[in-house]
């Protein structure tokens, strides 16, 4: 009993990154209707700023800012330099594009930053908490990460629900032609909801780097799982998002308590199963579509 | 307030609008009507800049306008409500009110929204409900009130009566001329529905095949049977 809600916590610390990831799909895919493919890469290489800012001395802090920002950056770039021109051809085009994207970050990383595993500090600690004498499976960094993911969704929500940019951004990707009739400089909700999104990858990619280290291929996982969460909950729908990267999470830590071998292959098992049972998730009210 | 001259428009090689001219008063109702095929949908369009136009000039106030971005077109005080309605489905009925009012500044909301829920009151008990739940009708009753909200200068609507019964139409119509006056608004009405937009307009446009072939006050086109015989049918 004590082992299933150790389990089921670890679970979903673990899963609230993936959720963040999730969202981050989820936000690009509702906005350019796009999978980003480069987006795990991406937030790869915004963590890697963030060591050697940290290598030169600045604060934990300093360089979690730093990622965020520079996260919000790329985000933008890429949405602006790359994904503008192509879209309008066929979202294929951009599917490819990503992918390049990916390739060519996760190839010049090591070039800049050097080949071998780098080691990532953590906020807190992530030795487990005591509540008195009871040991707690949870750690400092534990509640941490789980706070800084619920927290930006919270951020988010609040984004999205009540200002009048976030009202933009929605209708510019529900109806662009009628936002630009109404006024709405639609390419510039799409940057944003790019930089957003990327933002978002970038605090999963820090979260993450502590426990898995830092190498170019580090945030390979968590795409491939948090691609899952979006796709279980499905792509329109960013609750859903959230709740399928959290049941990744839970699943796969359990899978791997059983066996840690199996846990990435018990993954895409559920990706795959997934995609030709109920491609369109679990809460999505739209129809497949193929890419 | 609008000046367009030589327009023409093209979708490859088929010509949509050929030399089409025609200049809009301030402060009138001028209708443009025609067959399905006609042109009406693309004049508006390339209004608005949705549409590029081949060669010809749109002069808004004197300002050159059809190299602009829809967006821009809009912000000048252009509303264009498309055939159809163009309701965002998936947001409520107060969002898209919102966002037409976001249109012209980011300003006061709150006052446009009243004006739009004493405009068409049946609005306002769906307020808080996605625009999804809403009847054809009301769809259009949204689609006009958002455009409205921007208090526009031009208001640039497209079949209007397509989803609205006879009785909303005519008490839409209503509303408008009230607003010609109150809000020193211009508006070009594109319909099929000849009648109604007749009994509303100054000024009467007749397009076929994307030329203009009638263009006059409207009293006097009423009385020349032949013409609208020929052009719209009765």
């Amino acid at each position: 009993m004590h082992t299933l809600l150790v389990l089921t916590v670890e679970g979903l610390v673990q899963g609230s990154i993936y959720a963040a990831v999730a969202l981050a799909l989820v936000l690009i895919w509702r906005a350019t209707k796009v999978i980003n493919f480069a987006q795990g890469a991406m937030a790869m290489f915004t963590t890697y700023v963030a060591w050697l800012a940290i290598q030169h001395g600045l604060s934990y802090w300093a360089a979690f800012g730093i990622a965020l920002i520079c996260g919000f950056a790329l985000g933008a770039v890429v949405e602006r330099v790359l994904v503008r021109p192509v879209e309008t051809a066929s979202p294929f085009n951009v599917v490819i594009l990503t992918l390049g994207l990916y390739l060519f970050l996760e190839a010049i990383a090591p070039m800049i930053f050097g080949g071998s595993v780098r080691s990532f500090p953590p906020a807190f600690a992530i030795t487990g908490l005591e509540l008195g004498k009871v040991q707690v499976p949870l750690s400092g960094f534990d509640l941490f990460t789980f706070g800084c993911v619920a927290g930006a969704l919270l951020l988010l929500t609040l984004l999205f629900k009540r200002t009048n940019l976030g009202l933009r951004m929605r209708a510019s990707a529900f109806s662009p032609e009628v936002s630009r009739l109404l006024g709405i400089r639609v390419g510039r909700m799409l940057t944003t909801g790019w930089a957003l999104a990327a933002g978002l990858g970038a605090l999963a990619g820090v979260l993450i780097a502590p426990t898995s280290l830092l190498q170019p291929t580090y945030m390979d996982e968590a795409f491939i799982f948090g691609f899952t969460g979006a796709i279980l909950g499905g792509l329109e729908s960013p609750w859903g998002s959230v709740v399928g990267g959290l049941a990744i999470g839970v699943v796969l830590t359990f899978v791997g308590y059983l066996s840690p071998d199996l846990e990435t292959f018990a993954g895409l098992i559920i990706l795959t199963a997934i995609l030709m049972l109920r491609p369109r998730g679990l809460f999505s009210r739209q129809r497949e579509r193929r890419v | 307030m609008l000046e367009i001259s030589g327009l023409t428009v093209a979708y490859g090689q088929v010509v949509a609008l050929d030399q089409v001219s025609l200049s809009v008063p301030e402060q009138s109702i001028t209708a443009v009507l025609g067959a399905n095929g006609a042109g009406k949908t693309t004049l508006v369009r390339t209004i608005s800049g949705l549409v590029r136009c081949r060669v010809g000039s749109v002069r808004f106030d004197g300002t050159e306008i059809s190299r602009l971005a829809p967006e821009e077109v809009a912000r000048l005080g252009i509303a264009h409500v498309p055939e159809g309605h163009g309701v965002i489905t998936e947001l409520t009925v107060e969002e898209n009110l919102r966002l037409g009012s976001l249109a012209r500044r980011g300003g006061n909301s709150q006052l446009e929204l009243r004006e739009a829920y004493q405009l068409f009151p049946a609005l306002e008990p769906r307020r808080a409900l996605p625009a999804s739940s809403l009847s054809g009708g009301e769809r259009q009753m949204l689609a006009i009130a958002r455009g409205l909200a921007a208090h526009p200068r031009l208001l640039l609507l497209d079949e209007p009566s397509l989803g609205l019964a006879g009785q909303m139409l005519a008490q839409i119509m209503a509303k408008l001329r009230a607003l010609v006056v109150e809000r020193s608004l211009t508006v070009l009405l594109i319909e099929q529905n000849a009648r109604s937009a007749l009994s509303v307009a100054d000024s009467t446009l007749v397009l076929s095949l994307g030329r203009v072939v009638a263009h006059d006050r409207t009293v006097k086109l009423q009385s020349d049977a032949e013409l609208l015989g020929a052009y719209l049918g009765f």
